[in-house]
């Protein structure tokens, strides 16, 4: 008859290793230090963008006042835009605000006109 | 040291159109584009508060007030001391005070976006040809600013008109602000105002007063100003059917035909070269040139342009 170890003595025997419970512990510091570097690699970025946009803005480069910002209509600085928008047929409700923005040139600022007011 | 680039924003205003150019950034740090935006949004409210035609505005209410002392913000007072100073600097000719009779002679509301009569009209409707002559009353002596009271003093009823003085000073107040830009013009309609740190000379186009065809004129303003004045612009038939327009003899409340039927004058300020255009075109050709003592072009009722040249450190006619 073959004989069976009592439930006490099995109990007070060492653990034998988990295989189980081994991968699940490098798992989790897998993903532990994935997340530590997710988190370094984002703060990272923010404070790059942080940097550049401060050095941007604190150089008066601000992008949101640049000149190359879309006009609403850009005109060419000569004196006949100034004439034609000074159109009388056109009444000061119709006229929306146009921009534009002028390369630096040889030939001197915008010329102006100057008429009956 | 190279020329900024330079932002240009046209918008409707003053009854017309006006232009502002603002080239590089100021010594304050603020950038072309951001100030040719607050220039606009200036200008509006300038306009908004000195209009005639708005019952709601600043000087219709100060216009309506029925006390002899009233309570004004800096921006009025200044408009009333340039109704003054046109007064005294013209001899009574360019007097802001005759609302009533412009409104007599047609010109009760708003004239924005209607086209004036043609030259041809207004020739075969002018009379002949007298200088313009100052209001015995001269009621623009009675107007008393005090600015340490914040006050307008004026006989209860006496209205003033911002019309051109409007402008001009507008024009004036938008140059303080531009004044630290390398490079700025203002264009309220006709009366423009040129300046900046940079001093370069900007080339200003003297219209012909038929608004077609090539300029009468160049000039080139480094750091002042020039105005045009006219009858044609806003010029229209009144209720019996005769030509009219809103540069009133002040002696007569009616039209002035003087034989001058547009007037150029340039001016350290924009405000002065309005007064002066004004001046010499209700002065008549001779009185006129002799008005124009910063330089200017008169055009006469024939078409004979008369080019008035005086040197000036900060305004030339080329």
């Amino acid at each position: 008859m073959r004989s069976q170890p009592s439930r006490k003595l099995r109990a007070m025997s060492p653990e034998p290793p988990q295989p189980a419970a081994a991968a699940r512990r490098a798992r989790a510091q897998r993903i532990h230090a994935l997340r530590l570097r997710v988190v370094a690699l984002g703060v990272a970025i923010f404070l790059a963008a942080w940097v550049v946009i401060s050095v941007r803005l604190e150089t008066g480069h601000d992008p949101a006042l640049a000149n190359d910002l879309a006009p609403v209509a850009t005109q060419a600085a000569d004196p006949d835009t100034t004439s034609d928008l000074s159109d009388d047929a056109t009444s000061q409700q119709a006229w929306p605000s146009t921009t534009s923005s002028s390369e630096p040139a040889a030939s001197g600022p915008a010329t102006v006109t100057t008429r009956q007011s | 040291m190279s020329r900024p680039r330079e932002t240009t924003r046209h918008f409707g205003c003053f009854g017309a159109t006006v232009t502002v150019h603002v080239g590089g950034r100021s010594d304050g740090g603020i950038e072309a584009p951001l100030a040719a935006m607050l220039a606009e949004g200036r200008l509006l409210d300038l306009h908004r508060r000195l209009s005639r035609f708005d019952p709601a505005s600043e000087l219709s209410l100060l216009n309506a007030d029925g006390g002899d002392v009233v309570h004004a913000s800096r921006l009025l007072r200044r408009l009333a001391r340039a109704v003054v100073q046109a007064g005294e600097r013209s001899g009574g000719l360019v007097d802001a005070t005759l609302v009533g009779a412009l409104e007599r002679a047609g010109y009760g509301a708003s004239r924005a976006g209607l086209r004036g009569l043609a030259p041809a009209e207004l020739a075969a409707a002018a009379g002949p040809p007298r200088p313009a002559r100052a209001h015995p009353a001269r009621a623009w002596e009675r107007i008393v600013v005090d600015d340490e009271a914040g006050t307008i003093a004026r006989p209860p009823g006496l209205r003033i008109d911002s019309g051109g003085l409007g402008k001009g000073l507008a024009a004036d107040l938008l140059a303080e602000r531009l004044a630290g830009h390398p490079l700025f013009a203002v264009d309220c309609g006709g009366d423009v105002r040129i300046g900046g740190r940079a001093e370069i000379a900007r080339r200003v186009l003297v219209e012909d007063p038929a608004g077609a065809g090539a300029p009468l004129h160049e000039l080139a303003i480094v750091d002042g100003a020039v105005a045009t004045s006219g009858i044609g612009r806003r010029s229209w038939r009144d209720g019996r059917g005769a030509a009219a327009h809103h540069l009133l003899d002040p002696a007569t409340g009616r039209p002035a035909w003087t034989g001058v039927v547009q007037a150029t004058a340039l001016a350290p300020t924009a405000l002065e070269a309005e007064i002066l255009a004004k001046a010499a075109l209700l002065a008549g050709p001779a009185r006129g040139r002799e008005l124009l003592v910063h330089g200017g072009v008169l055009v006469l009722d024939g078409g004979c342009v008369d080019v008035v040249v005086v040197e000036r450190p900060e305004a030339r006619a080329a």
